[in-house]
């Protein structure tokens, strides 16, 4: 073995692991604040959706014009008109900077163990190479989770995305059980920052307030998206992984480099795949095979009996 | 059997009869207080449980995200199990003319409603919003199995309570009208609202029998639909160990071994209670240990098909699976299972010795425990393996360990259905006297002598 | 895993920074000494811009600006001292190597870009100053319209009446997210161009698109819109609104579905309903006698 050689890896975990740690306060004291992160006198420190600290002066905050809940759970059911919502995972760019799960975690008000976006560390044999693949709800077209709802709590709107009502879910877990890609997590205790938000109005595009003893999973941020917005681990990840955007339009852009390209090109370019195409969900989330891979896998496999 | 009396032994012998089969009702006995109220214990201790549960969220039980059904659904597919015995004796013996089966009919049902009532509270504890129960009635959704299954319940409920009754009838009339100062007034007045003014004439037993015929009719689908659509919870998912088209006809086999083993349980305790030698005879445990062999060996069919077809393949889930169950982590439980629920009954029960009350009693209870774990390996083992490895989370979403207060909330269900039992017990005999009489030979005009007047 | 990952960085903290913070990341003396085979003018830089701006912004920020994202160690800033102390060789070589959290970019962009990237970053050098002429950006004026049978932009380009000509301009789509490129025309000496509209290209769900045309970077921005112009077919046909479907919610779930469950569960419940009556019946059958 050339002695430099394993020096060499050695400084480079050793690196990824500084680098880990550096990142590992800052998001806590992020995930932790939650969009109110601080209020003193008359300013007000609040974090935006970009990842920046703004002081704003109380005086000049006025409560942003919600719908009505029942307003918001009807619209919410609809989706948005002509659009077909598509994501493409670029698995050869992924690095596993978790940053998208951070950012999802602290939008969705998300306690540190309940992931709508996963960074899994995966080996398909056990001789081929180990990557990361990001993995979320895959919003599949034919939903194996809201065929199995009791009550019309789960369900597909008309521009792709598989949402929940947590007005009416009665907790059963049904959901999670049909589902083959583990997506679902359920509000096993009271949700993290219950006391602050219980006077908040739920957004059922969001999921928020989380609600003890429902579910919650990834909703591609159907309000960000009503908003004209990429979802919020779209444009959280430093690494151009993520692709988002309208099937209809054959278009998808990158989170982090803005850059807009042709779905359908992306995919045949790239040989693009859905996860476990054999059970016939007809996931709208797309991965590209990670080949040519920008940085080299860091990590221990974990064993997965 | 039915050989011609003389009105005078008749009357005797349905004296006799009377006196033997009320004794439950009749006796002051503090056993029966003292069992009641040490169940009434458990159960309180169950709904503190409970009470905790709904105020901390299910995160008090041990499950998580990915083994997100635990004890609860398995205890929930258990009490499915067991109330499908009222189909098989009630019903099935009785359409086939198998007449052993008859003075057992109403253990059976009396064992099925207290199961079948208890799976629906079951089914109501797993709920993580049990608040918002109504809206299964609300939003029903009709695609979803859960809907199918409370829909069938709830039938399964309505028509083993209606073959509770319906032969009950004639009996309530006979305690309203023989029963003396022996029990409390109340007792007495319940009676006789509830035996709907029976007088015992020909066009009173044309109903019954006509009621009866259509409800055993009417039992077979609603029954075998029960546990069929509580199966398809599990089939209807794409998950290893689940995925599986003969769950349905599994379930059911699995049931009926269950079933049977809870009612001669049911039968012994009876019988050593109550003196009933003479109706849960030596020959009515003979039969059933009979039955339970027979029903085990279709058990042991369908678990042939369940585990051979996939262990032939290895598919890679499967594989997982299937090696945790064999050799892995679940290999105690799943062979505890296996030969406790199976093999066991089947090897001993082939002989006479072992089929005779107290060795069959033992059996039973031995094979309901392990019909209780068989059906505790059929719901977590699969989820400990989804499609997807399980990352990123603290180490006890990865295996499922139940914590105390869940078993103790799932203990609560085995407390209150013994509870029913005792109290059904102890207002209705335990074997339908008129049925029985008349099976040994007395006048129907005889029994009803009192009625008429 | 991730415990075993955080010891050994606390390891390592304890131990000071010196291994990491003290370990220089040299280049080789022969990869340093490479000379960059481009000329350093502003074509390059500007090619080189963009390369920056699309691999390289995410992780090191703008150039002198100081705003990487927060990584130990922090990804260097462009434009700082250290930064440009490397020779294009240098550079070069690190690119094609990468360490830690930098990863190779061999294989991601061409070796040219890598070296349109060294002079992009070059520009911030104090030494470089005045070496490149700073042009002043250039005005003009873009109109468009779309044709009669909609299959082409006439595209006019002028600086007040003046025609643009030997000018390329760019033509994108406006999608949900951002702007798709679909291609560039140049200026004919009127300063006219067609721009034929590209077989299949996509518009939204109703087959129409936006058009949006520019100029190149250096012109002041400005830009032309051709609005609503159908190119495709309109997508009639949404599977997911579709009725009669098993997985949806109850108003569009599949008949046969609510024909068996209402058909089986009536059909059972009148017949409870029959024993019901015939319960009823037993009372007046005893008052009759």
């Amino acid at each position: 073995m050339d002695n430099q050689n394993t020096r060499r890896n050695f400084l480079k975990t050793a690196g990824i692991a500084l680098g880990c740690l550096g990142l590992a306060v800052p998001e806590r004291v992020i995930g932790s604040g939650n969009k109110v992160l601080d209020a003193e006198g008359d300013t007000i420190t609040l974090l935006t959706p970009g990842g920046q600290l703004v002081k704003v002066e109380k005086s000049k905050l006025k409560p942003a014009e919600l719908p009505s809940l029942t307003e918001n759970q009807k619209r919410g059911r609809e989706g948005l008109p002509i659009r077909a919502w598509v994501m493409v995972i670029d698995l050869s760019k992924c690095r596993n900077a978790r940053k998208c799960m951070a950012a999802c975690q602290a939008h969705h008000q998300l306690r540190p163990e309940q992931h709508h976006m996963n960074t899994l560390q995966m080996q398909d044999a056990e001789h081929t190479a180990p990557y990361y693949m990001p993995k979320n709800c895959q919003h599949c077209d034919n939903p194996p989770c809201t065929k199995v709802c009791p009550v019309n709590a789960t369900f597909k709107r008309s521009d792709g995305i598989v949402l929940i009502d947590n007005e009416r879910c009665i907790g059963c877990r049904f959901c999670i059980a049909a589902c083959p890609y583990s997506a679902r997590v359920f509000n096993w205790f009271e949700p993290r920052d219950a006391e602050k938000y219980k006077d908040v109005v739920y957004d059922i595009e969001a999921n928020v307030p989380q609600k003890k003893g429902t579910i919650s999973k990834c909703l591609f941020s159907a309000d960000l998206l009503r908003a004209g917005k990429l979802p919020s681990c779209v444009s959280a990840c430093p690494n151009g992984v993520y692709w988002f955007g309208d099937q209809n339009e054959d278009a998808v852009t990158n989170g982090t480099t803005k850059e807009t390209t042709r779905f359908s090109k992306l995919l045949k370019d790239n040989a693009g795949y859905t996860l476990m195409e054999e059970l016939g969900t007809k996931p709208r989330v797309y991965y590209l095979p990670p080949k040519n891979r920008a940085f080299p896998f860091e990590g221990e496999m974990q064993k997965h009996e | 059997m039915t050989q011609k009396l003389t009105p005078d032994e008749s009357r005797q012998k349905f004296d006799k009869i009377f006196a033997d089969l009320t004794r439950s009702l009749k006796i002051k006995d503090e056993l029966a207080r003292f069992w009641i109220f040490i169940l009434g214990m458990f159960l309180i201790v169950g709904l503190w449980g409970w009470i905790h549960q709904i105020n901390k969220g299910l995160g008090i039980t041990g499950m998580r995200d990915y083994v997100s059904w635990g004890m609860y659904i398995g205890n929930f597919v258990f009490f499915v199990a067991v109330s499908l015995i009222g189909l098989l004796i009630s019903s099935i013996l009785h359409l086939l003319h198998f007449d052993w089966g008859k003075p057992i009919s109403r253990v059976a049902e009396t064992v099925a409603i207290a199961a079948v009532a208890l799976a629906g509270l079951v089914i109501v504890m797993d709920m993580g919003r049990p608040d918002r129960f109504l809206n299964i009635f609300l939003h029903g959704r009709f695609a979803s199995p859960i809907v199918w299954d409370v829909t069938v319940i709830t039938t399964y409920v309505a028509i083993s309570t209606l073959l509770f009754y319906l032969p009950l009838i004639p009996d309530l009339a006979l305690l309203r009208d023989r029963l003396g100062d022996d029990v409390p007034k109340i007792q007495k007045k319940l009676y006789s609202v509830l035996s709907l003014g029976w007088k015992g004439n020909t066009r009173q037993f044309e109903i019954i029998t006509h009621a009866v015929r259509i409800m055993l009719v009417l039992i077979i689908p609603v029954g075998l639909s029960i546990h069929t659509v509580t199966s398809w919870l599990f089939a209807n998912t794409l998950r290893a160990g689940w995925d599986s088209t003969i769950f349905g006809p599994y379930f059911v086999s699995g049931a009926f071994v269950a079933g049977s083993a809870a009612v001669i349980l049911v039968m012994y305790v009876y019988r050593q209670r109550y003196d009933l030698e003479e109706y849960f005879t030596d020959k009515s445990f003979d039969w059933m240990g009979k039955m339970l062999v027979l029903m085990c060996l279709v058990y042991l069919y369908f678990n042939i098909n369940e585990y051979l077809v996939p262990a032939y393949k290895m598919r890679a889930a499967e594989g997982v699976h299937l090696r945790e169950l064999f050799t892995g982590r679940w290999s105690g439980l799943f062979w505890f299972a296996q030969i406790g629920g199976i093999f066991l009954p089947v090897i001993l029960l082939l002989f006479r010795y072992f089929r005779r009350p107290l060795p069959i009693t033992i059996i039973a209870f031995i094979t309901l425990v392990a019909s209780w774990f068989k059906r505790f390996i059929i719901v977590i083992p699969t989820l400990e393996h989804p499609h997807l490895p399980i990352q990123n989370v603290p180490e006890h979403f990865v295996h499922y360990t139940p914590t105390r207060p869940e078993i103790m909330i799932t203990l609560l269900p085995f407390f209150a259905s013994a509870i029913i039992i005792t109290m059904l017990a102890k207002l209705f005999p335990v074997v339908t006297m008129w049925e029985y009489a008349e099976h040994s030979g007395v006048d129907k005009k005889t029994m009803f002598e009192d009625s008429e007047k | 895993m991730k415990k075993k990952r955080l010891i050994i960085a606390l390891m390592f903290l304890s131990a000071g920074f010196s291994t990491i913070y003290g370990q220089e990341w040299v280049a080789p003396e022969s990869e340093a000494a490479v000379v960059n085979p481009l000329p350093f003018n502003n074509a390059t830089v500007r090619e080189g811009k963009a390369v920056y701006e699309k691999n390289c912004k995410s992780c090191h920020g703008d150039p002198g600006k100081n705003n990487p994202i927060v990584l130990t160690p922090p990804p260097p800033d462009m434009a700082s001292e250290k930064m440009l102390a490397n020779t294009d060789g240098s550079i070069f070589w690190k690119l094609n190597t990468g360490r830690g959290a930098m990863p190779t970019f061999k294989g991601t962009i061409t070796d040219d870009q890598m070296w349109q990237v060294i002079n992009f970053i070059r520009k911030f050098d104090p030494r470089n100053a005045g070496k490149l002429t700073e042009e002043a950006l250039k005005k003009g004026t873009l109109a468009a319209t779309i044709n009669s049978d909609s299959t082409s932009l006439d595209i006019t380009a002028d600086f007040q009446g003046a025609p643009l000509a030997g000018v390329p301009v760019f033509v994108q789509v406006k999608k949900a997210f951002g702007m798709l490129d679909i291609g560039k025309v140049v200026t004919d000496a009127n300063g006219k161009a067609i721009f034929r509209i590209p077989d299949g290209t996509a518009g939204n769900a109703e087959g129409k698109a936006d058009f949006v045309l520019t100029f190149g970077d250096e012109f002041e921005k400005t830009q032309a819109e051709v609005q609503g112009i159908k190119v495709a077919k309109p997508v009639t046909d949404n599977p997911l609104a579709r009725g009669n479907v098993l997985w949806s919610t109850n108003d569009r779930t599949s008949g046969w579905l609510l024909f068996a469950y209402f058909f089986v569960t009536g059909l059972v419940w009148l017949t409870i309903l029959y024993i019901v009556i015939q319960i009823t019946k037993i009372k007046k059958a005893g008052q009759k006698n």
